[in-house]
This record gives structure tokens, C-alpha cells and sequence, in this order.
């Protein structure tokens, strides 16, 4: 699966990464694996106002990944 | 009811937008109205400005609070045009014309959809300048405008 990262979570993610993650795997599960232990990683990836899109679908936390290709992190957007 | 969406890094000129946009006009449209946003020097504290979009999701978005206008606001035409990448100040950044029957129409879907763009649109802003980099985003002001907009704040 493709993992994307914008805005600042960018900078301190990596705009992108690919990993293996299995359909049964939810948003908040990967967000674990994202930050392997790294508590802050995981805070910021948890925070209300990080946005999870699915497929460009938005989804909460406990939604499952499925047959998704693509899950994005949103950081608050700044506008254009 | 027509709505154009395009993100992307090129520049462009908004009066060869606007005049193409215009030239499309159906006959019912009594009314057009554009606004040209532009990159804005912040009195040296600005160098250059990286807009960063997600492909594909940033146009859904886009598109999606534009049919929220086109219906509300009944009009004829829309078109949204939105700069990424690296601009420098005096550059254009945005685009949006709105054509309907009547101005107030036109007039307030245009104000709308800037509001729109400027606080919620998924865009992420970094700012370069003498003082270093920055990400950028919405203030208060921003967030207060595009409250005019929802229902129990509307005007209509």
C-alpha cells in the first residue's frame, strides 16, 4: 500500500513510503506500525485534527484498510 | 450549470481566463464576477511560496464545495483555477469566475468559494523567506469567514 504524508507530516515522515499492510489492518493500526514505538510519531499521526483518506475517502480511525491502494495523512489544511 | 476545476503548476493569466470564461457565457447569464488572488510580498518576509496539493483528492474537494455553490446558489458557470508548486511575490495563485442570472448571485458563490479555498481547501502552505521556512495556516479571520457560509449562519 501506498502511504502518503502532506503538508508537515511530510517533513517529518517522508512524503511517502510503501508497505505491506493486510486488509484486515485498520487506520489506527497502521498508524502503530508507522510509528514503531516512536510515541510522538503516533501522537501526531492520532491527533483530531490529522485527516485519514482512504482511497480519497475520508475515514475515521477504526476504519478498516480492505482492498484500499492508497491511505493519505492530512495535516490541518493552510488553504491556497 | 457548468463547473471547471484545474490545479496544477503552471502559470496562467487571468484575463485570458476570464475572457474565455466570459466568451462561454449562455444566454441566460446576466451576470459574471472573478477574483485573481495573488502571491503577496509580506513586505520582504516573503521569497517564494510552496504550495503543496494531494492529486486527484484536492480537485474532488474543490469540485465538490463548487457543486455546493452551483446549487445554492443557482449559478450558471463556475471555473476555479489554482497554482502549486514555487511562486514567487506578484505571482498569480488563484482564479475563480462565477457566472449567474443575476450579481448578487454570482457576487456572494464567488465570495463563498475564496472563503472556501482560503481556510478548508486541502492545501498546505510553506513560506520561505530571510527568516527561514514556515507552514502556514489558516487564522481566525480565515475560519470566521467560511462560518458566514454554513447554514445556520447564512444569510438566506
Amino acid at each position: 500500500m501506498r502511504v502518503l504524508f502532506f503538508g508537515r507530516l511530510g517533513d517529518y515522515f517522508g512524503p511517502a513510503r510503501d508497505m505491506e499492510i493486510g486488509p484486515d489492518k485498520t487506520v489506527a493500526e497502521v498508524i502503530d506500525l508507522i510509528g514503531a514505538g516512536d510515541a510522538q510519531a503516533i501522537e501526531v499521526l492520532s491527533r483530531n485534527s490529522t485527516a485519514y483518506i482512504l482511497d480519497n475517502m475520508r475515514v475515521k480511525g477504526d476504519a478498516r484498510i480492505g482492498a484500499a491502494a492508497e491511505l493519505a495523512f492530512l495535516p490541518p489544511a493552510s488553504g491556497g | 450549470m457548468s463547473v471547471s476545476v484545474k490545479v496544477g503548476p503552471a502559470p496562467f493569466v487571468p484575463a485570458e481566463e476570464l475572457a474565455a470564461f466570459e466568451q462561454a457565457r449562455g444566454g441566460e447569464t446576466g451576470a459574471c464576477v472573478s477574483f485573481s488572488g495573488y502571491v503577496r510580498a509580506e513586505r520582504g518576509g516573503v521569497e517564494r511560496l510552496v504550495l503543496q496539493h494531494y492529486p486527484g483528492y484536492t480537485e474532488q474537494e474543490i469540485e465538490r464545495i463548487a457543486g455546493d455553490a452551483a446549487r445554492r446558489f443557482s449559478t450558471d458557470a463556475i471555473r476555479i483555477r489554482h497554482r502549486v508548486g514555487a511562486m514567487t511575490p506578484g505571482e498569480v495563485i488563484v482564479f475563480v469566475a462565477v457566472a449567474a442570472a443575476h450579481r448578487r448571485a454570482a457576487f456572494e458563490a464567488c465570495d463563498m468559494l475564496m472563503d472556501y479555498l482560503k481556510s478548508a481547501a486541502p492545501f498546505w502552505k510553506k513560506e520561505e523567506g530571510p527568516g527561514g521556512a514556515r507552514w502556514i495556516e489558516p487564522t481566525d479571520e480565515d475560519h470566521a469567514d467560511r462560518r458566514r457560509w454554513e447554514k445556520d449562519n447564512a444569510r438566506d
